[in-house]
């Protein structure tokens, strides 16, 4: 039997499948990418842990037969770039370093609505003699390159006169990076709330935190999502950001601070390390979605730090990757006026 | 079981005076009411400073005695006592109402302070959270530390040399496997020149029929593991011990070391962004091409290319491979590292898998792969070019002598290759030249070989997005992936006889439609349909069609 035989026949049913994948007017699920904990645990902290732990994207969906998929990127704000890139995941919400980097490096992303006010912290061995950043010139520093801690570290050491090429900078992932500052393979590690743990055990020294610092200094992150998503469905995405802004809502009441921890803990990181994270921190100023001039300017400034220190090759404009129309059709339907 | 356990009277009062947490007064106040309980079943009786037991069966018998006795009107000088126990224990009938009205009151209080402790921790929880947070806290690490000592000490006991049920290492060890089972369908029994016989209920198979039906095509099992790990700058030393059950046509599986090799991180490997530079000792595989090197997870087809086996690339070799790469790019911002330059360069016996050479020269083997230095969002990621060489001399071990014959074998490669998922394709060239005298038939070793495959796949799924896979779900997720491919290949084998000049120029040619179904992390099932053109033997031509399902662990 000759090949020219088989060949058409199977080369026809293997695109007969794949045609098949997108032929539905609705998708079958809504793939929505977050950011896994350094602790091997399926959860995410703020909204969208919010929305996972309640099940309210499910209700929301559930009568229209579309399932939500929660994706928990071990790896941050990288792997969610990743996964934009590759159509894995239709809605995200990460960093804003990882955002611009992605924006930058030609993702198609819309930004729906933010979040704002995550700390950063440096922590050295416990051993370790030094007290300040500048005496970690020429040592060797971990950060989960990429992520929202990377931009905060790099707009300190701005401050204070000095550029990454001053440090060893090297990237280390959260859980590793902890087990390397643990090990004193590290003289530094930068990193979120996490370094407190090791802190309580005696393993590591905080040498700063940007809890003090300016507002504009910390991390924020953007939910995003994909433009052909988007534009295919248009209503799905309005209805899914009206989902996310109920729980933003229900996370700026002050009265569900306590069980908003209790939500972040499911993470793996100890409630008492969240709790001191947040401490003193109105819930409004962390979970305050408004794209506002505040978050515009962080992210104008973001984008052209950023591309003065090498992290992203070409600037790009930041008022048009915000959606503000949605947004403020998003928060009267739901009657919010944060 | 314990019933009814004797109450203790003194359990209540002074745990009221200790302060507790609200579950604990609430441990306390279900406490005294299975007191009260206990209590209202029994009477207590006090006989000569005793305390003893009366049930009510005891109590209404007595009276039942006492009245039938003063009915009677009998044994009358008895009944004045009779009258004086039965008032004595409506005296102790009232002393114990008594008592179970305090039990009562107790209860009261026990409710009323479990209140007051609910108010007052809702008003102080922060500061009452934080003081118990700190003492659970001590107490987890101690209890975390008693646990360790309990795991410690059960691992030494089970490892004693009389309970040996756990096996251990000195040293961090990675069990992993590669099993594959195969079936093959063919025509060509049907185009042989001899069919199949049977022969002293034997099968006897025929010329040019295909062994056909199912057979363990593949059978690795291995160890890796670090033997040193420099926590500082990751100069680890690391090693791989793996065996494999060769010849899986034959009935009879012989296990053979496969990879054996010891290495070493010479350069720092803790940033991924500067360049790397290792050395492996001992067996393992040459670096030649992209056919040859693939892990059996990666290989798209279930067959790899003819050129790979017939040229002797996948054979294992006894030598040292240093490896490294040069500028590499870095883009974080994706987590993908890629460098500019991979290479390899090293000696070995070129005498096949853990066989001496004799000869007292060596096989050398380089590689040079240039990768395109791009973001992950570029068009070019996954581009790469690549080059290799093995060769120069090897030598073939004639056993009856125990001389070494030094052969000329020269293997030459090129390839490319185009890995941007959701898409691949992968070409790869190599050319062969054998010296003259080898083999048990010298007359007619080869002296030019050469062969190509070009591959391409499509997929949807997630398998091969490397940061997709690593998440964090509740179950055993792994991303299904579907992978239909095509693939050519061609592989020359021109005979030379050296006597008569002859050459007979033989190619066969595989055209291979394919599936595979990544069905599990480690599993995945293939299917695959070849059409065999082959020049050198009749018939010249064959469809086969294979299934085979790879797992490991």
């Amino acid at each position: 039997m000759k090949i020219q035989y088989y060949l058409p026949i199977i080369t026809a049913a293997i695109l007969a499948g794949t045609a098949g994948v997108h032929a539905e007017d609705k998708p079958s699920v809504i793939r929505v990418g977050n950011v896994g904990s350094g602790y091997g645990q399926p959860y995410t902290t703020g909204v969208g842990g919010v929305l996972a732990a309640k099940g309210w994207l499910d209700a929301e969906f559930k009568p229209d037969g579309i399932k939500i998929e929660e994706n928990y990127f071990t790896l941050a704000g990288p792997a969610i770039n990743e996964a934009l890139a590759n159509n894995s995941v239709d809605i995200a919400e990460y960093g804003d370093l990882p955002a611009i980097i992605g924006k930058a490096a030609g993702l198609k992303t819309i930004v729906l609505a933010g979040q704002r006010g995550l700390q950063t912290y440096v922590g050295v061995p416990s051993k370790s003699t030094v007290q300040s950043i500048e005496e970690l010139k020429g040592k060797r520093v971990g950060v989960a390159k990429g992520t929202y801690m990377h931009l905060s570290f790099d707009r300190k050491i701005a401050q204070l006169g000095l550029t990454e090429k001053d440090f060893d900078l090297v990237n280390i992932k959260t859980g590793d990076g902890e087990n390397a500052l643990a090990a004193a393979s590290i003289d530094a590690y930068v990193e979120g709330s996490g370094v407190l743990r090791l802190r309580d055990l005696g393993l590591a020294k905080i040498i700063y935190d940007n809890k003090h610092d300016p507002e504009d200094w910390k991390g924020q992150s953007v939910l995003v999502v994909q433009e052909s998503f988007y534009k295919k469905y248009p209503d799905l995405t309005k209805r899914f950001l009206k989902t996310w802004l109920k729980a933003q809502r229900w996370e700026c009441d002050e009265a569900n601070r306590k069980e908003s921890l209790e939500i972040d803990a499911n993470t793996g990181t100890p409630l008492a390390y969240i709790t001191e994270d947040r401490s003193g921190i109105q819930q409004i100023a962390v979970y305050n979605p408004l794209l506002d001039e505040a978050v515009i300017n962080h992210f104008k400034f973001a984008v052209k730090f950023s591309k003065e220190h090498s992290l992203i090759k070409r600037e790009f404009e930041v008022d048009p990757w915000f959606d503000q129309k949605l947004l403020a059709e998003a928060l009267t339907e739901i009657s919010w006026q944060p | 079981m314990e019933p009814n356990p004797k109450p203790d009277p003194t359990s209540v009062r002074p745990l009221l005076s200790k302060p507790a947490g609200a579950d604990e007064f609430q441990f306390i106040l279900n406490q005294a009411e299975r007191d009260q309980q206990t209590r209202s079943s029994l009477i207590h009786t006090r006989v000569g400073g005793r305390a003893t037991r009366w049930n009510w069966h005891r109590f209404i018998l007595a009276g039942f005695i006492l009245a039938t006795v003063s009915s009677a009107s009998v044994w009358a000088g008895e009944t004045e006592d009779l009258k004086a126990e039965v008032q004595r224990l409506q005296d102790e009938s009232q002393a114990n109402k008594a008592e179970l009205q305090e039990l009562r009151s107790q209860i009261q209080l026990l409710r009323q302070l479990v209140k007051n402790q609910n108010q007052t921790g809702s008003t102080n929880s922060s500061t009452i959270s934080n003081e118990t947070l700190q003492e659970n806290l001590a107490g987890v690490r101690s209890d975390v530390q008693t646990l360790r000592d309990q795991l410690n000490r059960s691992i030494d006991s089970t490892i004693s040399p009389n309970n040996n049920k756990i096996p251990t290492s000195t040293r961090p060890v990675q069990l992993y496997s590669t099993i594959q089972v195969q079936g093959l369908v063919s025509d060509n029994d049907l185009k042989a020149t001899t069919a199949n016989s049977v022969s002293g209920g034997k099968v006897v198979q025929g010329t040019n029929s295909t062994a056909q039906g199912f057979k363990i095509n593949n059978f690795i099992v291995g160890f890796q593991g670090t033997l040193f790990r420099d926590y500082a700058d990751a100069n680890n030393v690391y090693y791989n011990l793996s065996v494999d059950a060769v010849s899986p046509n034959q009935n009879n599986f012989n296990i053979q070391p496969y990879d054996v090799y010891l290495g070493y991180n010479i350069l720092p490997t803790i940033n991924a962004e500067k360049p790397q530079l290792n050395i492996q000792i001992g067996q393992q595989i040459k670096q030649f091409g992209v056919e040859a090197v693939q892990g059996d997870a990666y290989v798209t087809t279930i067959n790899r290319a003819g050129f790979v086996s017939s040229l002797g690339l996948l054979t294992r070799d006894v030598g040292a491979l240093v490896n490294g790469t040069l500028f590499v790019h870095d883009d974080f911002g994706d987590n993908y590292t890629v460098p500019l330059i991979q290479y390899y360069a090293g000696v070995f016996n070129g005498a096949g898998a853990n066989t001496l050479n004799y000869s007292g020269q060596v096989a050398p083997n380089a590689r040079l792969v240039l990768n395109a230095p791009v973001d992950y969002n570029s068009w070019w990621r996954g581009l790469s070019v690549g080059g290799s060489y093995y060769g120069g001399y090897v030598t073939n071990l004639i056993t009856s002598t125990k001389q070494s014959l030094i052969q000329d074998a020269s293997r030459y490669g090129a390839d490319i290759s185009w890995i941007h998922s959701p898409f691949g394709i992968t070409a790869e060239y190599v050319y062969g030249n054998d010296g003259i005298g080898g083999g048990s038939t010298p007359a007619l070793r080869g002296i030019n070989e050469s062969g190509f495959a070009v591959t391409a796949f499509y997929q949807w799924g997630e398998k091969y997005e490397k940061d997709f896979s690593n998440q964090d779900r509740h179950d055993d997720w792994f991303p299904q992936t579907y992978q239909p491919f095509v693939r050519i290949e061609e592989y020359n084998d021109d005979k030379h006889d050296p006597v008569t000049g002859i050459v007979d120029n033989n190619v066969q040619t595989i055209y291979t439609l394919g599936f595979n179904w990544f069905f599990a992390a480690t599993t995945k099932l293939q299917f695959n349909y070849r059409y065999i053109d082959n020049s050198r033997t009749a018939p010249h031509a064959e469809n086969q069609f294979i299934t085979q399902f790879q797992y490991g662990f």
